[in-house]
């Protein structure tokens, strides 16, 4: 019997903010939603998209994996987002820096997941380096939120994509520590 | 109009100030009122305008509004007293008000076990025999939470007094949770992700 804790990290943003590359880049195992052709009007950004979920598997130790979940980045699957993220340690919030209505859904979806609980979020603007892409104050002042808050990265770059978790998991750390201070804000 | 919520979180931060050695901006609010009110701290010494009046304040009296400012540099201020007699000095002091004491308590009774340093006499601390009640009983009873020791008050008064050297030994660091250290998922996480290559 396999008697393994297991940590849930949801990976979530709009369409093409670069979710699966990022759970692919980190995971030892994958099994990934199928990509088919988009069809809507998201066919003139990408060619191929995510239907259903990504979902990854990193091995931490004998007795812990982490399950990474990558949430169908379509508004039209929202009704996911909410099941999804139950019981997860936390988010990343991936988004497209170069797509104003991507910026205008991570907004959304944002909102959506600080009211849901009080789970860190960390978000990575990606494209930051094509050249309509808004900058991370624009990005910063969109979602309401200091731009400190916001790490450039580039999910193909698998430093990067590690990053991402670092920092989300550093950010874990630090309200684990603050747990026995939390009394007093109560 | 929304409801003002009052808690003792500055307690966590001076706690976090002096375990640190920060220096940086305390700003603070009371209730509903519009004044933020500001103590300086570098790593010994509180400065700002009747600081010692200041500190008991903020010792006595739950805020709506706390936070931690770190940028500002501090320069030597004439109206600066040493931290670890302002604070003991401010517990002795205090005041509260019954409202505030069930505030103040609620927090310490969320807490769990707890072990108590030694008393160090260097501190100064006026009651003594409060504090040597909190070491003895956390280290004679294994289940030595606030809320057991607080229990243990005969009168009112005494709670008050235990209250007051609960409140020392939580802003000076002097005390440390009971519940056995163990690595967090988070930080086995951390270190296997590092490692990806």
């Amino acid at each position: 019997m396999n008697n393994k804790e297991i940590a849930k990290v949801l990976i979530t943003g709009p369409f093409n903010s670069g979710k699966t590359t990022l759970i692919k880049l980190v995971s030892d195992e994958q099994l990934t939603g199928n990509d088919v052709e988009a069809t809507d009007e998201l066919a003139q950004f990408k060619g191929m998209t995510t239907v259903g979920l990504d979902f990854g598997v990193l091995h931490v130790d004998d007795e812990l994996d982490v399950h990474l979940f990558g949430t169908p980045g379509q508004a039209r699957f929202n009704f996911m987002w909410k099941t999804l993220s139950k019981g997860a340690l936390g988010t990343i919030l991936l988004i497209d820096s170069s797509n104003q209505k991507a910026i205008d859904e991570a907004k959304e979806m944002y909102q959506f997941y600080r009211e849901l609980s009080d789970m860190p979020i960390i978000i990575g603007a990606t494209k930051q380096d094509f050249p309509e892409s808004k900058s991370i104050q624009h990005i910063a002042s969109e979602l309401g939120i200091d731009d400190a808050r916001i790490i450039p990265s580039n999910p193909c770059i698998k430093e990067d994509s590690k990053d991402l978790i670092i920092a989300l998991l550093e950010e874990i750390i630090e309200n684990e520590s603050l747990t026995q201070d939390a009394v007093f804000s109560l | 109009m929304p409801k003002v919520i009052q808690t003792f979180k500055q307690l966590p931060l001076l706690r976090n100030i002096l375990t640190n050695k920060r220096s940086g901006s305390i700003h603070y609010r009371f209730g509903s009122s519009d004044l933020l009110e500001k103590i300086n701290v570098t790593s010994k010494q509180f400065s700002g305008s009747d600081i010692e009046q200041q500190v008991q304040k903020l010792i006595s009296i739950p805020t709506s509004d706390c936070e931690w400012d770190s940028k500002i540099q501090m320069t030597p201020d004439i109206n600066a007293c040493d931290i670890i007699p302002c604070i003991c000095n401010a517990i002795r002091e205090s005041q509260w008000l019954p409202h505030h004491v069930q505030i103040l308590k609620g927090s310490f009774l969320r807490m769990p076990a707890i072990h108590v340093n030694r008393p160090d006499p260097t501190i100064g601390f006026s009651d003594m025999g409060a504090y040597m009640a909190l070491y003895h009983f956390s280290n004679n009873n294994p289940q030595s939470s606030p809320a057991k020791f607080l229990e243990t008050a005969y009168e009112d008064d005494d709670q008050i007094r235990y209250l007051k050297v609960l409140v020392l030994v939580y802003c000076l660091g002097l005390m440390s949770s009971k519940k056995p250290k163990r690595e967090t998922m988070a930080t086995r996480i951390l270190k296997r992700i590092r490692q990806v290559s």
